[in-house]
């Protein structure tokens, strides 16, 4: 690929040539306005009603997407896990529906053992999670493993798995997808809940994902089409998108929350 | 965020807009025009080397020669490699014609240095050539334990993964008598508990074939002791992103390709593997043999 381009303050020119296309470009990037910045979470990530009828003080109102996903109203006897549980509102939402649930937040350590430096301590959620299974907590097994011990041979396999802003966490998206996929049983069903950049689908042809490091608060972002393909090359051979909606709590403005059912 | 594909004049183009900002792009399909330039184009070129795969040895005498130039032959090359006698291994990139412009130290005299993904050796005996006190050349046991899709994991047979890799270097060590010591290690089992501590790391053309790229650059900075030479691809087309710093996904298709990171995306990833000091030793471009494109290069020299 050959590429040139020229940038004049907001406005820039580009000739790209590769192997099969010569493409043209001119494009005007304004420089962003400030934007409020994101509510903090305080005790608890997510807004919702616990145990005891009293409500959280959550920023991430999720309830509306829970909604939206066709979860199974009755789960009794099925097994459940929550990848990336934080406070616990989709464990609490998926034992409440009668599912054993398997709460496990993946550590992405080194080969040499070392543990990721990561912007919040790995037990920040602990206790807003055993606050959102009071009263549940005989089906709610929680866990902190590597992501290598993620494996079926530990966990077995799910009749529903959940991955709620597990992805852009991840060190590496492609490899959760991968273990999403392999703990999920034959007839099981997989959904990933996702904050998306729709604005990184600009240039359609390039499923990219944006890189914004270790230690920044989400260390991928993604594009709708670049989920899907993700989940497809995981080795889901039915991807869809249960919906697409505004972000509760968006990090910055533009965001949409992605719904994904997998099987 | 609008969107529009446009047609105009048998161009295919598309124009997008958000309250951040708007571009028009179009573009033309270069498939009549490439199939043209190729039957058209000699098999030199830059990056290429004259050698064919039956030319590459010159056929000087003695049956010596001949049953290298055939076990030469037995073998699918990564590397172009001077075997010596008007020998070279006729590989799919030729590093010689560019090497000057990775700008790396004349010498590595006193070193210890590691070569990791190896392939057929081209840099581990390179960095041999230029002085260096020990080199340990790292690479996968077998093509089972390269990072590929589920989907074409699941479609090889047994034999095909277990397939091992190697026979290349092991054929250019013998012959080239050289003392660089071959291990097997996956770069993402790397750690000093392996085989210690290294004055040089290198890891070349390696991080767009891994689907945990970040992984490999963390293990790499754990056993690295002076610097890190890290030479890999990029693709200067997703600074229209910026200041969003974007990798293409690419899913593991084609030659295994994960991600296709842009200049700034590769930067945070060795950033945030530890290398606290990050220096531009080179850009380039070089062509795989017998392709027209080139493939844009970053030459790192990153400092723990």
């Amino acid at each position: 690929m050959a590429t040139y381009s020229l940038r004049l303050g907001p406005f820039g020119a580009s000739l790209l040539l590769n192997r099969n296309r010569l493409s043209f470009g001119l494009n005007f990037a304004r420089k962003p306005a400030a934007s409020t910045p994101p509510a903090r979470a305080g005790r608890f990530l997510h807004r919702f009603t616990l145990g005891d009828g009293t409500e959280t003080d959550g920023p991430r109102d999720m309830r509306p997407a829970l909604a939206a996903l066709p979860l199974p109203e009755g789960m009794a006897g099925r097994r459940a896990i929550d990848l990336n549980p934080a406070d616990g509102f989709w464990s609490q939402a998926l034992a409440a529906r009668g599912a054993t649930v398997v709460a496990v937040t993946p550590i992405w350590s080194r080969a040499d053992g070392e543990a990721p430096a990561t912007h919040e301590p790995p037990d920040r959620w602990d206790d807003a999670f055993d606050q959102s299974v009071i009263g549940l907590a005989s089906q709610v097994r929680r866990e902190r493993v590597a992501i290598k011990d993620l494996t079926t041979e530990r966990f077995g396999r799910f009749d529903l798995a959940i991955c709620a802003g597990g992805l852009g966490r991840a060190r590496c998206p492609i490899r959760l997808m991968q273990r999403l996929r392999e703990l999920t049983a034959p007839d099981g069903t997989a959904f990933v809940v996702q904050s998306i950049a729709p604005d990184l689908g600009r240039y359609p042809s390039h499923l990219v994902a944006e890189y914004r490091g270790l230690s920044a608060p989400e260390t991928w972002v993604f594009w709708r089409d670049t989920l899907e393909r993700m989940a497809a090359d995981a080795g889901f051979d039915h991807v869809s998108v249960a919906r697409e909606m505004p972000d509760p709590a968006p990090p910055e403005p533009g965001r949409k929350l992605l719904l994904m059912r997998l099987g | 965020m609008s969107f529009r594909r446009i047609r105009l004049a048998g161009l295919e183009g598309m124009a997008f807009a958000s309250r951040d900002g708007a571009a028009l792009e179009f573009a033309a399909s270069l498939g009549p025009l490439r199939r043209l330039l190729a039957r058209m184009a000699t098999k030199t070129g830059p990056g290429f080397t004259e050698a064919q795969p039956a030319a590459a040895a010159e056929a000087t005498a003695g049956d010596a020669l001949a049953a290298l130039k055939q076990r030469i032959g037995a073998i699918n090359w990564y590397h172009t490699i001077d075997l010596g006698n008007g020998l070279r291994t006729p590989g799919a990139f030729d590093h010689a014609p560019v090497l000057a412009r990775y700008n790396l130290p004349a010498s590595f005299a006193g070193q210890r240095v590691l070569d990791c993904a190896t392939f057929d050796g081209y840099w581990a005996f390179e960095f041999e050539r230029r002085g260096a006190r020990e080199v340990v050349a790292l690479d996968i046991e077998k093509v089972g334990d390269i990072d590929l899709p589920p989907r074409r994991r699941a479609a090889m047979s047994e034999a095909e993964k277990n397939h091992k890799v190697g026979a290349g270097f092991a054929l250019c060590k013998e012959v080239l008598d050289s003392k660089v010591e071959r291990k097997v290690c996956n770069l993402y089992d790397l750690s000093p508990g392996y085989a210690g501590m290294f004055d040089v790391v290198h890891l070349g053309d390696v991080l767009l074939h891994l689907a945990d790229p970040i992984l490999a650059l963390q293990n790499l900075r754990s056993v690295t002791q002076g610097y890190a030479l890290i030479s890999d691809c990029f693709w200067p087309e997703l600074d229209r992103y910026l200041p969003a710093t974007v990798a293409e996904y690419y899913g593991g298709e084609g030659e295994n390709a994960w991600w296709r990171p842009s200049e700034a995306a590769l930067f945070r990833m060795v950033h945030d593997a530890g290398f606290r000091k990050i220096e531009v030793l080179s850009r380039l471009t070089y062509s795989e043999r017998g392709y027209l494109s080139k493939m844009y290069h970053l030459v790192l020299k990153a400092t723990p």
